[in-house]
């Protein structure tokens, strides 16, 4: 087993894209938070090497990905939905562990006006239900759907013209 | 796979908005793996034998001493042919129980049906309600492995960078139980495989992933005789980039 110093290091350096990974997979918070530090545990239990961060981190999400898919059960849809979120993550995320990703958005929602930060206020910090957006901002709960597909599409568009400028 | 795609882009915003927007974030897990690690470590197999006493080696040597006379004892009477009834008598009941107790000594935690393996000396540790095996690294020695124990409960195989070609898969296929396999950067199985996997009749998901000898196209005719059946096939990224937007 590694020796403790290295054990904080190696979580330190990998906690944050393993949680978002396996949330992009389909784990709510606290799924995420127990899978995370189960799949940490087995493989410093089994020991690895730690040659390079980027083979590191892939082999984390590789058992994370197996743990999450045990813990679910997982049919044959989630396994399709598994391997097309990894890939998915390895595309648009993995070189820094979705954390471009996270702060290009923090710079897109600056962008948006009045309404649509207070939607993205409501449903993203507050963790509203649509319901309770609707009646926050005087709109149908179709119009709250509505209004976040076209709000999401925007920030999509923002992070997509930021990536491509550097 | 263009919709699963679209819904994984949006699942992937989500979890960036929820963090970018403040509402949730990446916990600090050092402590928690920290402690787990301490409460439930898992030592080296060695490190499972109680440390000798000084007091003890006397006995322990008199112990291998009649052990050694013992085995003696049985090879001669074997050999001349002396006793031959008692001998099985006595012999059967120390073999009927070796199994299980070896078998107890490095038999993963009972709550825990799926391990992940690197080597024969790994798959001999599981015990037999192993449900699902990662291989990681792993040639076919160890897929020889496998298939000499055919773990009952076995039904689903995640190899990853094997070290094993198309020949493995008449071991595989001799795990009738198995209900997922999915391969994953391995470059030496070629589209040959593929005719004896399709064999296999309890065998609903098979996945290749980065497989650099298997495309879409070679999997058309399993896919033909074995509808029932949800083959992926993911080629390498850096040959095939994924779809853009």
């Amino acid at each position: 087993m590694a020796p403790r110093a290295d054990i904080a290091r190696i979580v330190r350096t990998h906690q944050a894209g393993l949680w978002r990974y396996l949330r992009l997979l389909g784990c709510d918070d606290a799924l995420a938070d127990d899978l995370a530090q189960e799949t940490f545990v087995v493989i410093l239990r089994k020991g690895f090497d730690d040659y390079d961060q980027a083979a590191t981190a892939r082999y984390l999400r590789t058992t994370a990905r197996f743990l999450f898919l045990k813990a679910k059960r997982a049919g044959r849809r989630m396994v399709a939905y598994a391997e097309v979120a990894d890939l998915l993550w390895e595309e648009q995320a993995a070189r820094d562990d979705g954390e471009g990703l996270v702060q290009a958005l923090k710079g897109c929602i600056d962008t948006l006006d009045e309404r649509q930060r207070r939607l993205i206020d409501l449903r993203y910090f507050k963790q509203a239900g649509r319901g309770e957006i609707a009646s926050a901002l005087g709109l149908s709960v179709m119009a709250v759907k509505s209004l976040l597909r076209r709000v999401k599409d925007t920030l999509r568009a923002c992070v997509e013209t930021k990536r491509r400028t550097p | 796979m263009k919709r699963l795609r679209e819904r994984a882009m949006d699942k992937l915003y989500d979890v960036a908005l929820d963090e970018a927007a403040g509402g949730k974030a990446p916990p600090d897990l050092v402590e928690r793996v920290e402690q787990a690690l301490e409460e439930n470590p898992l030592p080296p197999l060695e490190d499972d034998m109680p440390p000798a006493r000084w007091w003890f080696a006397p006995f322990g040597t008199a112990a291998a001493a009649a052990v050694i006379l013992l085995a003696g004892y049985l090879v001669f009477t074997q050999t001349v042919g002396r006793d031959v009834a008692n001998v099985n008598s006595a012999y059967s009941p120390a073999d009927n129980n070796a199994a299980p107790a070896m078998n107890s000594s490095v038999t993963p935690r009972p709550d825990t049906n799926y391990a992940i393996v690197r080597s024969v000396s790994d798959l001999r540790a599981l015990g037999d309600d192993i449900a699902a095996i990662q291989c990681d690294g792993v040639g076919l020695a160890e897929v020889s492995e496998i298939a000499r124990r055919s773990f009952p409960s076995l039904t689903q195989l995640h190899f990853v960078r094997c070290d094993f070609d198309d020949r493995a898969m008449d071991e595989i296929k001799t795990l009738g139980a198995l209900t997922q396999i999915v391969f994953e950067a391995c470059n030496a199985i070629t589209p040959q495989s593929l005719v004896k996997l399709g064999e296999m009749q309890n065998l609903k998901t098979l996945v290749f992933r980065r497989c650099e000898k298997i495309s879409e196209a070679d999997v058309a005719s399993l896919r033909a005789t074995r509808p029932d059946m949800e083959i992926t096939v993911d080629t390498d990224m850096s040959a095939e980039p994924p779809e853009r937007e």
